[in-house]
């Protein structure tokens, strides 16, 4: 019996030692071709679960997370995902008193000097999420939600952080951070010239600034002192983006390939910017503040920030505003692609007010059809008109439009040129989403000290002050990114940069916040009195 | 020659690693087959910090817009009777407003129908952008019903509103949590500066406003 024992412990082991010897050799062979790639794509399908987790609080079967915070509140991951606290990046955020601490890879998984904790690993990270215990096992803070999920939920959330901001993003290296801007041909040289000597000139001075401080750090002998250099010399490309815009997408594809870059600077392309932006959410490229009057962001874009809506918030105030006069029907004037998505936006939102729209279309490159549009005009005199036109179109009707119910759109009378408001001999409404002329733009003035004593012509004053806009918000934001030179996490910066709000020119109103793309969200209606515009009586309208 | 003996150690080293991965793991399949019970736990760490005061506001008499678009009179919807219940929150917070929100949902379901004519009020920070729409959109996420009004408004109208009950913090990213609470016809508030539990403001507001 005994020898029979001994005999079947010997076989067991045997066995096992035959099993641990088939694990030995197939992971030996785990870089071969096959297994590797059943791997990666088990692995990118934890990531895939994880983001979903992490930016939208949902499981992978749709639900939202469950959670409690602050002892006794339950919450859902839809009202409140980790991206809504930790950030996109995971870097983290402060509000208030409040300070979410970066729970991305890289600093999730190392021990924290300040405050000090040791590394997170798989059973800490799920003490943390479950019962909110940090791996020194000091609780969390209230705030953080205590998440029931599963095993394998956890593990795809883990796996989604250990990627998480773990590399700097493309377009940086050890030595420099490349922007490019994008100018569309179409726009006069001039136009372009004047753009281009700003940000030239912001980009040269900032190197001119910073020059010396990478060699500082690596004079040290503590540790921190070895760190690799924050500092970055930046270097600015200049896409010009040629032909029909149907050729666009094609062209940045070929500039990105050939040199990435880390975000777009500015940038000017008036009439579309809708192909410009998808670019940028297609690749992942944060576009700052370009000068255009068509942003066209599709919801949910995360990746441009626009000073506003342009023509469309132009749109919405008219459609508030004639709504609140009480107009019931309106007659709306275009000629062109680029209005056509302005026009119907508006009539979508009048119409849903119970407002009749009728709309008199021409070919821009014809002259107008001035007898149609007053015979047209003149049938329904009740009615509003609203003309999209710009100003050479428009002097042609001068003398035979009616009064008080006329509106018109400043972004198209004005042009790119200046900031004085147009003449109008007769009486309009004109959507002004615009600092009123009469108002002391104090971000402009301090454009324009900053342009003089760098020698810059200012004669586009609008966009060139738009541009400088557009660095100085990408040097606050990289100036805190540190060492962590992530797209993502530039975009959560400037979600929090509240303070930015009072250097935007010519904008009024701004405010930034997360999630918040389009930072001036009202305008004014403006009156002529005496053949001349009027602030005097502005309107600020919130649509 | 030296590739392949890096590659052998990495072998062995993979070996031992997945031998004792193999017995933490199944440790933590035990500790982790079902749910347990943390209300213990959560009573431990839950340490929310809070303080109470009486305080008296002169509410400002300025029209607002709630979240359907309606013109409100903050006065006489504060003056309408019931026991309010007021916050002031942002739909772009990426912090403490969702919480609050939550809190008063709470609050709510653990006052059940001793709550029920309790008016929840929510006054939005940044008006520019939380507009009737956005309000609407933000009660859905959070299935608020009857009984509960967001309101937005004309910029400067909401900074007075903010500077009367003492809330306005200059920036909207600089905002602290507040909850206020006052019985029908008494010009006094009861003022909660930091996030309490949703019991905890339950049994203030059973104790203070609804005996």
């Amino acid at each position: 019996m005994i020898v029979f024992n001994t005999r079947s412990r010997i076989f067991q082991f045997l066995v096992l030692l035959l099993f641990v010897l088939s694990l030995f050799v197939l992971s030996c062979n785990e870089s071969s071709g096959g297994q590797k790639e059943i791997k990666e794509t088990a692995k990118e399908k934890l990531v895939d679960i994880g983001r979903r987790i992490y930016r939208d609080g949902k499981l992978p079967n749709g639900e939202p997370l469950a959670a409690i915070v602050t002892g006794d509140v339950a919450v859902l991951g839809t009202q409140f995902s980790c991206q809504n606290c930790h950030g996109r990046s995971g870097m983290g955020a402060a509000e208030g008193k409040i300070i979410v601490p970066a729970i991305a890879g890289p600093i999730l998984y190392a021990p924290s000097p300040q405050p000090k904790r040791l590394a997170y690993d798989y059973k800490s990270l799920t003490r943390a999420l479950r019962d909110g215990v940090n791996p020194n096992g000091r609780p969390l803070d209230s705030l953080m939600p205590r998440y029931k999920l599963s095993n394998d939920e956890i593990s795809a959330l883990a796996t989604y952080l250990k990627g998480l901001s773990a590399s700097s993003s493309p377009g940086v290296d050890s030595k420099i951070i490349r922007f490019a801007t994008v100018v569309s041909e179409a726009e006069d040289k001039d136009i372009r010239d004047a753009v281009l000597s700003v940000l030239r000139t912001y980009v040269d001075d900032k190197n001119r600034q910073t020059r010396l401080e990478g060699q500082r750090l690596d004079r040290g002998t503590t540790p921190a002192s070895r760190l690799p250099t924050v500092f970055r010399k930046w270097v600015l490309d200049v896409w010009v983006l040629k032909g029909a815009s149907e050729s666009w997408p094609e062209q940045l594809e070929r500039y990105y390939k050939s040199a990435p870059v880390f975000a777009l600077l500015g940038g000017i392309a008036t009439d579309n910017w809708k192909l410009i932006g998808q670019f940028c959410e297609n690749h992942e490229v944060p576009c700052l503040f370009p000068s255009t009057s068509l942003p066209l962001a599709e919801e949910g874009d995360f990746y441009s920030l626009h000073f506003s809506q342009g023509l469309l918030l132009e749109a919405n105030l008219i459609a508030s505003h004639a709504v609140s006069n009480n107009f019931k029907s309106v007659i709306q004037v275009y000629c062109d692609s680029v209005t056509k998505p302005v026009a119907d936006s508006l009539s979508l939102q009048l119409k849903s007010q119970n407002v009749t729209v009728q709309e008199i279309v021409f070919d821009c490159r014809k002259p107008l059809p001035v007898k149609e549009l007053v015979k047209q005009i003149d049938s329904k005199p009740e009615a509003a008109v609203i003309l999209w036109l710009k100003e050479n179109q428009f002097s042609v009707l001068v003398n035979i439009l009616a009064e008080n119910r006329v509106y018109m759109s400043s972004t198209l009378l004005n042009g790119k040129s200046n900031l004085k408001l147009p003449s109008l001999p007769v009486s309009v409404y004109l959507a002004h989403p615009f600092n009123l002329p009469d108002k002391v733009d104090s971000a402009l003035i301090r454009f324009k000290v900053w342009a003089r004593s760098r020698k810059i012509d200012v004669r586009y004053p609008r966009i060139q002050s738009e541009a400088f806009f557009a660095c100085l918000a990408a040097n606050d934001a990289v100036s805190h990114l540190g060492r962590f030179l992530i797209r993502d996490y530039m975009l959560d910066m400037l979600d929090h940069a509240q303070p930015l709000a009072a250097y935007i020119p010519i904008h009024p109103r701004p405010t930034i916040g997360p999630g918040q793309r389009f930072l001036t969200k009202g305008g004014y209606i403006l009156t002529t009195q005496n053949g001349k515009l009027t602030t005097k009586d502005a309107t600020w309208i919130l649509p | 020659m030296i590739r392949s003996m890096s590659s052998w150690i990495h072998c062995i080293t993979l070996l031992i690693l997945l031998s004792t991965s193999g017995s933490l793991w199944s440790q933590q399949l035990e500790d982790h087959t079902g749910y347990h019970d943390h209300s213990a736990h959560l009573k431990a760490l839950s340490n929310t910090h809070f303080t109470v005061s009486d305080v008296s506001y002169v509410i400002p008499n300025k029209i607002l817009l709630d979240e359907s678009g309606k013109q409100i009179e903050l006065k006489t919807l504060l003056n309408r009777g019931h026991p309010v219940a007021l916050n002031f929150i942002f739909t772009t917070c990426t912090t403490i407003c969702p919480v609050m929100t939550a809190t008063f949902l709470q609050m709510r379901k653990v006052l059940g129908k001793a709550g029920a004519n309790v008016l929840f009020v929510s006054i939005s920070i940044d008006p520019e952008y939380d507009r009737p729409a956005v309000l609407k959109k933000y009660a859905t996420l959070f299935d608020v019903s009857e009984g509960w009004t967001f309101l937005t408004g004309e910029g400067n109208s909401i900074n007075h509103v903010l500077r009367s009950f003492d809330v306005y913090a200059g920036s909207k990213m600089n905002h602290q949590p507040v909850y206020l609470f006052k019985k029908p016809d008494s010009p006094t508030w009861i003022r909660v500066d930091g996030l309490a539990g949703g019991k905890e403001l339950a049994n203030l507001v059973m104790e203070r406003l609804l005996n």
